[in-house]
């Protein structure tokens, strides 16, 4: 697994992996408009979700956004104990927020006419925009948050020299 | 030393001493104390609310020089 040492390229990667996920979410909410009803449109529908699902499930186990900055380790340090903490709470705030927007839409849909309803492909959309967005929301905090990271001691010694100083110097 | 040494002593990532080093992330109390056994020194020698001052600049002063 390569670890992405650099911010501004975790960055990118994460904000082509949000675009990607708003476009794969239009391309399903188009296909809802366009199917038809009855069978074909039900069978249409569980292979989505069960597509989504299943990429999902096979994107978590081999790619996770996390290690591109924080190394597998089966010990947490100290440190990273406190990042986990504040990026679920960052997490926590961010799908709460989704929520109260959420509500905000329908509770104003219901009483002002000028704001449209949501209708049911609209939520299908939403719900795969969210599945999607929230799935990868604490990875993508902890990605984009971490600053640029130390060389690692794996990589050879000419290349830690160049990206770091030596840990002790007796002068300066 | 290695970071991956000291890392290794102290029982945190390496990584976490980079941070250290760079001044990214201030150590629990713990931490702090196990780096101060690890290197020998009390701690106000490891670490500072002040930036230190170069060690060149305090060698010239205790070889009795006034400027740098």
């Amino acid at each position: 697994m390569t670890i992405l040492t650099s911010r501004s390229a975790r960055r990118l990667l994460i904000g082509v992996h949000y675009v990607g996920f708003t476009f794969f979410a239009l391309f399903v909410s188009g296909f809802f408009s366009m199917r038809g009803n009855g069978w074909p449109a039900f069978v249409g529908d569980v292979l989505i979700f069960f597509g989504t699902g299943i990429w999902l499930l096979w994107i978590s186990r081999n790619y996770k956004l996390d290690r591109v900055c924080l190394p597998r380790t089966t010990k947490l340090d100290e440190r990273q104990v406190q990042v986990r903490a504040r990026t679920l709470a960052a997490s926590y705030f961010v799908v709460v927020g989704i929520f109260i927007a959420l509500l905000f839409w329908t509770t104003a849909a219901k009483h002002l006419s000028f704001v449209r309803r949501p209708s049911g492909d609209d939520w299908s959309t939403i719900a795969t925009l969210c599945l999607l967005l929230i799935s990868f929301l604490p990875s993508a905090i902890v990605a984009w948050n971490e600053p640029d990271l130390p060389p690692s001691p794996e990589e050879p010694k000419e290349t830690r020299e160049q990206a770091s100083p030596p840990l002790m110097r007796p002068f300066r | 030393m290695s970071r991956q040494e000291l890392a290794l002593q102290v029982g945190v990532n390496y990584q976490t001493i980079g941070y250290l080093e760079r001044g990214d992330y201030a150590p629990s109390l713990e931490l702090a104390f196990r780096l101060s056994e690890v290197f020998g020194l009390p701690l106000e020698m490891i670490f500072s609310r002040e930036p230190f001052e170069p060690l060149s600049l305090a060698h010239l002063r205790s070889n009795g020089a006034t400027k740098p």
